[in-house]
């Protein structure tokens, strides 16, 4: 089993990449890797309430930890009352423990 | 480098200015060092400038500001955060800087303290690392 | 006459530790001062600059504490009181769930039809 660390920094609203990227997270799933999924910078706006998409798939399925950077949302005049449930906000602190967990292979995107 | 912690490699690739990447990136290195972990950054591209010597060490002053009276403010640049993050890593962090795409771009004259190095380099920085991120777009 | 430029705004959250106070809304005030009167259109995630309320955010890197990130309700301001109008296109703050009572006070919506007229009222469109 793998250990994914996959880092959206886009919304889905500026490129269909992006949903092709959450895509990739729910394949991980599929082949039974450990995946997280920490959003930053505009990936952020993902996981707002009514974002109507790309994250719903993963967070029904409750197999993706979802963290969204607070730096980035505070940023952009968000905060957590503005997100979809399901998702955890967090600090940059965060995605360094995820990095450094032994075998985790990251992706940026 | 001083042992401890995990060694992260992380490529930068993104030019400045483009998106927040280069936020990000100091964030990171900067949260990673405070953990007690040792970075290799390897910039290659446009990052190669976020390096430059001719950035000194604030950003020129704020148009907005002219004629108002008091001291106006001062910025710093990428170049001095990074010297920052370097000194405060105390051997921890190193900054690498892709000689070929230096000298694609002229950015030639950069901070003390970085490395110029060419990209078999990553060979060894990578085989060395114990996490290896890729960040941005070239 | 004195030409009329229109200042189009997208591509959102571009370089705030490079660019702190040169953000595209203080070089939009800049062109004011100097009398290019500039109005601004804002679009895409863009849209999220003309929220009231945005806390100051700050970082700390190495020893330095960067006090000065890019703060767009301040600068909106600051553009309003130039005399230059602001918009919000409307789909966009839709999209992003932005209801018109969490916008600053003086900006306001346009639909696809504004942003027309808009354009055409303008002797020149820069679109960022």
């Amino acid at each position: 089993m793998g250990v994914y660390l996959l880092i959206e920094t886009r919304s889905s609203w500026e490129s269909p990449e992006v949903d092709r990227f959450l895509e990739v997270a729910t394949a991980l799933v599929g082949e039974r890797h450990q995946v997280d999924l920490y959003l930053v910078q505009n990936g952020v706006l993902n996981a707002r309430a009514g974002a109507n998409g790309p994250l719903a798939p993963l967070i029904a399925a409750h197999a993706v930890p979802i963290w969204v950077d607070e730096f980035s949302l505070n940023s952009r005049a968000l905060s957590r009352r503005d997100l979809v449930d399901g998702v955890d906000v967090t600090g940059i602190d965060q995605l360094v423990e995820l990095l450094t967990r032994p075998g985790c292979k990251p992706i940026w995107h | 480098m001083p042992d401890g912690g995990r060694l992260i490699f992380l490529g930068v690739l993104g030019a400045p200015y483009e998106s927040e990447l280069t936020t990000t990136l100091l964030r990171l290195v900067n949260e990673a060092i405070a953990q007690g972990h040792r970075v290799a950054v390897y910039t290659c591209g446009g990052a190669t400038e976020l390096t430059l010597k001719t950035l000194g060490d604030k950003k020129p002053a704020n148009f907005l500001e002219r004629g108002t009276p008091g001291q106006l403010t001062r910025y710093p640049t990428t170049a001095q955060l990074i010297r920052e993050l370097l000194e405060m890593a105390q051997g921890r962090l190193q900054w690498y800087v892709c000689r070929p795409c230096m000298e694609e771009r002229g950015a030639l004259s950069q901070i003390e303290g970085v490395i110029k190095h060419v990209p078999p380099k990553l060979r060894q920085l990578l085989g060395e690392a114990d996490v290896a991120l890729l960040m941005g777009v070239k | 006459m004195t030409p009329r430029y229109l200042a189009i705004v997208e591509r959102a959250y571009r370089g705030a530790v490079e660019e702190q106070y040169a953000h595209i809304i203080a070089a939009t005030i800049a062109f004011c001062r100097i009398g290019c009167a500039t109005d601004l259109l804002l679009r895409g995630n863009a849209v999220l600059y003309a929220i009231r309320e945005q806390p100051e955010v700050r970082l700390t890197i190495g020893a330095t504490r960067v006090e000065h990130l890019p703060h767009y309700e301040s600068a909106i301001g600051a553009l309003l009181q130039q005399g230059a109008s602001v918009h919000v296109y409307e789909t966009d703050c839709q999209r992003l769930g932005i209801d018109p009572e969490r916008l600053i006070s003086g900006v306001a919506i346009a639909d696809l039809g504004t942003v027309a007229r808009l354009i055409d009222s303008h002797d020149v469109v820069w679109h960022w």
